[in-house]
């Protein structure tokens, strides 16, 4: 699909949504009074009150600097949403009809969690879902980010577990046990003798599976509770094809085998679907999304999913 | 200098045991992927007379070949007499005829159609899938085995317990060979 006849054809929308834009910044620009009644209220009362006696109001600064980031925020978002409802779904559409997008949803946190990828979140957020149907597919993926939350002394800190995209699709094998492939760490580290030993304390239950393939060897260490089930469905093709959507992605990624889906997270800071709110849609920023939304789909053709010689349908 | 001598010996000896537990362990994992063979192995087994009986209406030029199938699954009927190498030959002949007949259903449109056909034909491929799943886990299961068996210093105490080297499972030539396109269209 061309990125230029989907501009073409969204130009209603495209038109306004950029009233909208330089209406949200209108609006947005009340913010400024604020910032600079704050900075004004900080300032006016050092000066002429001295910095002692003019601690308190201070404080009065600040909640007018947090007001007028409130306002700010409001607008940003409210474009925001308004190109995430109107625009992306359209180009979502053109390429693949059974496929919907929903900016402001994401994959399921018992999701994550039936992964056993990661440990469970206590703050878990997300956006970008896109999920349906593709060939004989059926998936969901979204951006996510899972954190944890760390007393100390004074503060509760938060600490990424996850961020990144995250997928769950059905899988076109029948299996019964636990597989999970994880990245190499160990290996990496510590050498192949003593990342193996390391690796071989095994993992939730599941056993180190050492595979033939040295590429993938290298770079994967597999756990599962099955053995032979683990070599079914990693097949010597899957394995290359995992190889290869880690080259395409350039990152860490993880992926689960239980309950008849395919769990797949990468580790990506990439923000998808972004959008400006200080520039109007541009033609090449059609083409941005098209090639995000290609990135994310053709996951399922990599990994191939999509094909059903066996008995599951 | 005794308590050195009592702490080596005690030392010399755990090292023994857990040299010689892990030989066993090996060998048991190589018995439980080879007996994980023989179920995959046992499902193709019954599914083959279902696939034979489905195609050989259509397959009326090819009956050497269905005759060919047959014969080698009443040999294997009696595999558990078999040594392991024979066996495994046996059952890659056995693979490289059915491929050879799931090639030549490609000629009858009908039968490719028939729904009984095609279920057949999603279990059979299924079921290779997970011979050869298993296939490879026996195989990573008997290297382990005869690096034990031949590395230092397990190899002195597998030749002292007679353990001896298992075969790999090969995949013959035969099902390597890709499939000759040209004699398809002859």
């Amino acid at each position: 699909m061309n990125h230029e006849k989907i501009y073409e054809d969204l130009q209603p929308q495209l038109a306004a949504l950029e009233d909208l834009r330089s209406e949200c910044r209108r609006k947005s620009k009340v913010a400024y009074y604020f910032f600079a009644g704050a900075i004004l209220t900080v300032a006016g009362f050092h000066y002429f009150l001295g910095s002692e006696t003019a601690k308190p109001w201070t404080f009065l600064g600040v909640v007018l600097f947090v007001i007028g980031g409130a306002i700010y925020a409001k607008q940003v978002k409210r474009y925001e949403t308004e190109v995430k409802r109107q625009i992306i779904p359209v180009i979502v559409g053109t390429i693949s009809p059974g496929v919907n997008y929903d900016g402001a949803h994401h994959v399921e946190e018992t999701e994550y969690n039936n992964s056993r990828l990661f440990p469970r979140a206590d703050r878990y957020r997300g956006e970008d879902l896109l999920h349906g149907k593709l060939g004989a597919t059926d998936f969901k993926i979204s951006e996510i980010h899972t954190q944890r939350r760390r007393k100390t002394k004074n503060k509760t800190k938060y600490t990424t577990l996850f961020k990144g995209v995250f997928m769950v699709a059905d899988f076109h094998k029948h299996f019964n046990g636990r597989t999970q492939v994880l990245p190499d760490t160990a290996e990496r580290l510590f050498g192949h003798f003593l990342g193996r030993k390391m690796q071989k304390t095994g993992r939730q239950g599941m056993e180190l599976v050492e595979l033939e393939d040295v590429d993938f060897e290298k770079e994967f260490a597999v756990y599962s509770s099955d053995q032979t089930e683990a070599r079914y469905i990693l097949s010597t093709s899957l394995m290359r094809r995992i190889l290869q959507l880690k080259q395409s992605w350039d990152s860490n990624i993880y992926l689960s085998f239980s309950d008849g889906k395919i769990y797949l997270a990468i580790r990506t800071t990439k923000d998808f679907f972004k959008v400006n709110f200080y520039k109007p849609i541009t033609v090449q920023k059609i083409w941005v999304y098209l090639e995000e939304l290609l990135a994310c789909l053709d996951m399922i053709e990599e990994l191939n999913l999509n094909l059903r010689i066996w008995s599951k349908e | 200098m005794t308590y050195v001598f009592i702490g080596a010996a005690v030392l010399v000896f755990i090292i023994g045991i857990s040299i010689y537990n892990g030989l066993i362990n090996k060998k048991n994992t190589v018995d439980e992927a080879l007996s994980s063979v023989d179920v995959m192995l046992k499902k193709r087994f019954d599914l083959i007379p279902n696939l034979v009986s489905a195609v050989q209406q259509y397959l009326t030029h090819e009956r050497g070949l269905l005759t060919d199938i047959t014969k080698l699954r009443t040999q294997l009927a009696n595999a558990a007499e078999m040594d392991d190498k024979t066996r495994f030959d046996l059952e890659n002949a056995l693979t490289g005829k059915v491929g050879q007949m799931m090639i030549q259903v490609e000629n009858y449109p009908d039968l490719k159609a028939s729904h009984n056909f095609l279920h057949l034909q999603r279990s059979l491929n299924e079921i290779e899938e997970q011979i050869s799943a298993a296939r490879r886990s026996y195989n990573a299961a008997v290297k382990s085995l005869n690096n034990g068996i031949e590395m230092f210093p397990s190899n002195i105490f597998a030749s002292m317990m007679s353990l001896q080297k298992r075969p790999y499972f090969e995949i013959s030539n035969t099902e390597r060979a890709t499939p000759d396109v040209k004699n398809l269209f002859a």
